[in-house]
């Protein structure tokens, strides 16, 4: 469903992403963890259309993004860590808006339904402005799941929910991954990766330091076993260190 | 060096700072001494203003940058140091009584302050402001104080700027003494502006309490511009009739100084005086009753802190609101949303859409909807209603011209002016939405049809103004005898207008759009991205004269092609040739602008949202 070759993206000298691949069936969850600045938001945003990458090529439900963009982007849904509204959209209108964007025929009747998932029924006539920092990241999901995407691409889905909020979500992301989404969920939640993904890739400096099944990676690397997964990042990144 | 190889900061925390080498305490809430507060305001302003330059300093290394700085400061050196104007035009403001006349600038400076305030800015503080130094063991006076510090630095640079725009007034007074009596001047205007938002926040956050404090002031105020008005419009004959003669400001000198208006309008001439001085000795009688009204205005915006809490902390959150919103490319709506508490209603969404359709449809929408949602109508209710009263008081004098006449002129006028500043003013396009481009860049959108779309929508909105305009001023002059053209010359320039204005408007702003595009780091596109002073200038006379020269460039072909048309046809089909010449210069010019949009289709695709600053 997303296939990623060589994936790199340079900017001027410096190398945000470098010669990246991997792939995400229907269903699975890919978990993509990595120190910040590891190049994760930039690999995202590359699949999700948004930069042009340097180098490489991505596949989203078939359709080459370099040729044809507009099928692929259809066919995909990206959530940025930041919510982004039009502040003079209300809630509904957004969408209304989305619906008409990716020609959802039946926008009107998947937003009620939508929007209860979201816990934003009550706020359906109101702005961005009026909202709290999770209900505009409930918002920015709700517009990303209404066209049904085939590919889900979450940066920090989690951020500013709060715990009804974030059980929700879960339930939410798992939902669409057993009704055949591939989703590519890049967070710093190590639990909800672990608890999530089927697969996980960790990146540093925009290179790949392990892909695979968790198990496996754990697998490849035994003196991790029975570790959890912050130290598995730990030692991966090279970022481990010593309590003061 | 400290152990961990990095340098102490400067200035850093003494030694038997509590929480110091690992060890926590808990300090005692103690309110900081007035000397500490100050210290640390001074050194969060001077800290901020040098690291602003720095960026700016360091962004000059980007040509884009560099070339603006460079332009805004020829700007700024030609405009004050390098003047071509007599030597002794500000000799014309010393020491002739000029006090008077300027004095209606503060009036209605004032009048706006205290009537139709929209001067939140006063008030406002930054988000990390609010979250350093409200919870700070800060007195609201502390924070006043914080505030007074920080408009000094406007105070001081409009001082400076005065000063090199007045310095050949050819006057005896020392350059310091005026340099002192400007900073008593601007100083004293912003604390007023300080005291009236204050005190326009306590009457809205205190109810009957607090408008009965505000009662006094703006029923002042109100009286002061009553009387202005009354004295000004009982003039307007003699005034008029002193026009050709030049005596204009003679004859407005002599109303304003009969007892009533000379009595009001005293202390606005009061804080001017002493900067207008020609002389040492006049200046030793004038400044000190400025002064006074200085301190004065310093001791009431002190004490009238009760709401400022408050007040400031709601300006601050419609102000972070607003930077938000514009740094994500969410328009001018977000200070509406934010600003009412509990939520104003919404506007709502007259334009249908449906949900399947050319997706780039979609775009006209949001942005068409947001100008709705984001027009104040309380202040084009104003502006109607003063047009309004100058027609009517203007008409009714003798000599002076028919109503239907002059509302004709001045509908006709504005939109003329809104062909050349409305490109400008109307923004709704990609130059709100580009801090959001990679948003943009996720729909399944060809560039080509976002580009389309985000230009259509401020052409839409730029043209139904000039349409109401256009239209107002045609029914206006319909009976007028005194008019310019006839009748009929009047209804077909209203056709070709009808025809010519959508095509000028999309060219126009094609051009402004693309300028966003190609060189987003000179045009505006968020508060984020705006930068101040020498720059900001710099970037306004280049994107004002790419803008410019751009369209001039557009108009060649078309313009040629066009007039060939006219001198082809004019022996066979008459005056109708100049209608097909428009005809074929409005299609070409169409042509233009579709393949513009077509080429910033491209750029949009693979313009990098690092390079838009969004990342």
């Amino acid at each position: 469903m997303i296939d990623v070759s060589d994936l790199t993206k340079l900017y001027g000298d410096f190398t945000a992403v470098d010669g990246l691949s991997f792939h995400v069936a229907p269903g699975e969850v890919l978990g993509l963890v990595g120190p910040n600045g590891a190049g994760k938001t930039t690999t995202l945003r590359s699949v999700a259309g948004i930069i042009v990458p340097t180098r490489g090529r991505i596949r989203v439900a078939g359709f080459d993004l370099a040729e044809h963009p507009i099928d692929a982007k259809r066919a995909l849904a990206f959530i940025p860590d930041e919510p982004q509204l039009f502040e003079h959209l209300t809630v509904q209108e957004h969408l209304k808006f989305v619906g008409r964007l990716y020609g959802v025929a039946d926008a009107a009747e998947r937003a009620g339904p939508l929007l209860e998932e979201v816990e934003l029924w009550e706020k359906r006539g109101a702005l961005p402005g009026e909202l709290s920092r999770g209900m505009r990241q409930k918002l920015a999901i709700a517009c990303g799941l209404l066209h049904r995407p085939a590919a889900l691409l979450l940066d920090e889905p989690l951020t500013g929910l709060d715990p009804v909020g974030i059980r929700r979500m879960k339930a939410t992301i798992a939902a669409r991954a057993r009704g055949g989404a591939a989703v590519i969920l890049s967070s710093h939640l190590l639990h909800l990766v672990e608890e999530l993904c089927t697969r996980l890739l960790v990146i540093q400096r925009g290179r790949a330091v392990a892909y695979g099944a968790i198990g496996d990676i754990v697998a490849e690397r035994p003196h991790l076993a029975g570790r959890a997964l912050e130290d598995v990042f730990l030692d991966l990144t090279g970022s481990a260190v010593e309590p003061r | 060096m400290s152990a961990t190889g990095h340098a102490p900061w400067a200035g850093g925390p003494p030694a038997d700072e509590p929480g110091e080498r690992g060890t926590t305490t808990v300090a005692t809430a103690t309110t900081a001494p007035a000397s500490h507060v100050f210290g640390a305001f001074a050194y969060l302003t001077a800290r901020s203003m040098a690291n602003r330059v720095r960026l700016q300093l360091r962004r000059a290394r980007n040509p884009r940058y560099a070339i603006a700085i460079l332009l805004g400061a020829a700007y700024f050196y030609f405009v004050l140091f390098r003047q071509t104007r007599p030597a002794n035009a500000p000799a014309l403001l010393f020491g002739t009584g000029a006090d008077i006349i300027l004095s209606l600038g503060i009036v209605s400076l004032v009048v706006r302050w205290w009537l139709f305030g929209g001067d939140q800015a006063a008030l406002a503080f930054s988000p990390a402001e609010v979250q350093f130094l409200f919870p700070a063991p800060v007195t609201r006076a502390g924070l006043v104080h914080f505030k007074l510090l920080r408009s000094q630095l406007v105070v001081l640079l409009n001082t400076i700027v005065w000063m090199a725009l007045l310095r050949r007034g050819n006057a005896s007074l020392p350059i310091l003494l005026r340099a002192l009596s400007f900073w008593v001047l601007f100083s004293t205007l912003t604390l007023h502006r300080l005291g009236a938002s204050l005190a326009r926040s306590s009457a809205s956050e205190h109810g009957v309490a607090g408008a009965r404090r505000s009662a006094l002031p703006m029923t002042i105020v109100g009286a002061v511009a009553l009387t202005v008005i009354v004295t000004l419009v009982r003039a307007l004959p003699a005034l008029k009739a002193a026009l050709p003669e030049g005596h204009f400001i003679a004859v407005l000198k002599q109303a304003l100084l009969q007892p009533l208006p000379a009595a009001v309008l005293l202390p606005f001439r009061a804080v001017l005086r002493p900067g207008l001085a020609a002389t040492v000795s006049e200046w030793s009688h004038t400044f000190w009753p400025a002064a006074l009204i200085a301190v004065a205005h310093y001791l009431w915006v002190v004490r009238t802190n009760t709401a400022f809490e408050e007040a400031a902390v709601e300006a601050s959150a419609r102000r972070a609101a607003r930077v938000a919103a514009l740094r994500q490319g969410r328009g001018w709506a977000a200070a509406a949303a934010a600003g009412a508490p509990g939520g104003k209603p919404v506007a709502r969404s007259w334009f249908p859409l449906r949900p399947t359709g050319e997706p780039a449809v979609a775009i006209l929408w949001k942005n068409v909807l947001a100008v709705t949602r984001t027009l104040r109508w309380a202040t084009l209710a104003v502006l109607v209603a003063s047009v309004g009263i100058l027609v009517v008081v203007v008409s009714l004098q003798a000599s002076g011209p028919r109503a239907g006449t002059l509302l004709g002129t001045i509908a006709g006028v504005w939109g003329a002016l809104t062909v050349f500043t409305g490109p400008l003013w109307i923004r709704n396009d990609l130059r709100q939405d580009l801090p959001k481009l990679a948003l943009l860049r996720s729909y399944p959108l060809r560039g080509a049809r976002v580009v389309a779309a985000q230009v259509a929508s401020s052409t839409i909105v730029l043209t139904a103004i000039q349409y109401v305009l256009m239209v107002v001023a045609y029914l206006a002059l319909m009976e007028a005898d005194d008019a310019p053209l006839t009748a009929g010359g009047r209804t077909f320039a209203l056709v070709l207008l009808v025809l010519a204005l959508p095509v000028l408007n999309a060219a126009s702003l094609t051009v402004q759009n693309g300028l966003a595009l190609l060189f987003p780091g000179w045009v505006r596109i968020g508060v984020g991205s705006r930068a101040g002073g020498v720059e900001a200038m710099g970037q306004n006379l280049l994107t004002t004269v790419f803008g410019v020269v751009s369209i001039g460039v557009l108009l060649v072909v078309p313009g040629a092609t066009a007039a060939g048309t006219y001198l082809a046809l004019r022996a066979h089909i008459g005056d109708s040739a100049t209608f097909v010449a428009l005809l074929v210069c409005l299609a070409g010019m169409l042509g233009e602008i579709a393949l513009m949009i077509r080429w910033l289709g491209g750029v949009f695709e693979r313009t990098d949202p690092v390079s838009t600053g969004e990342m």
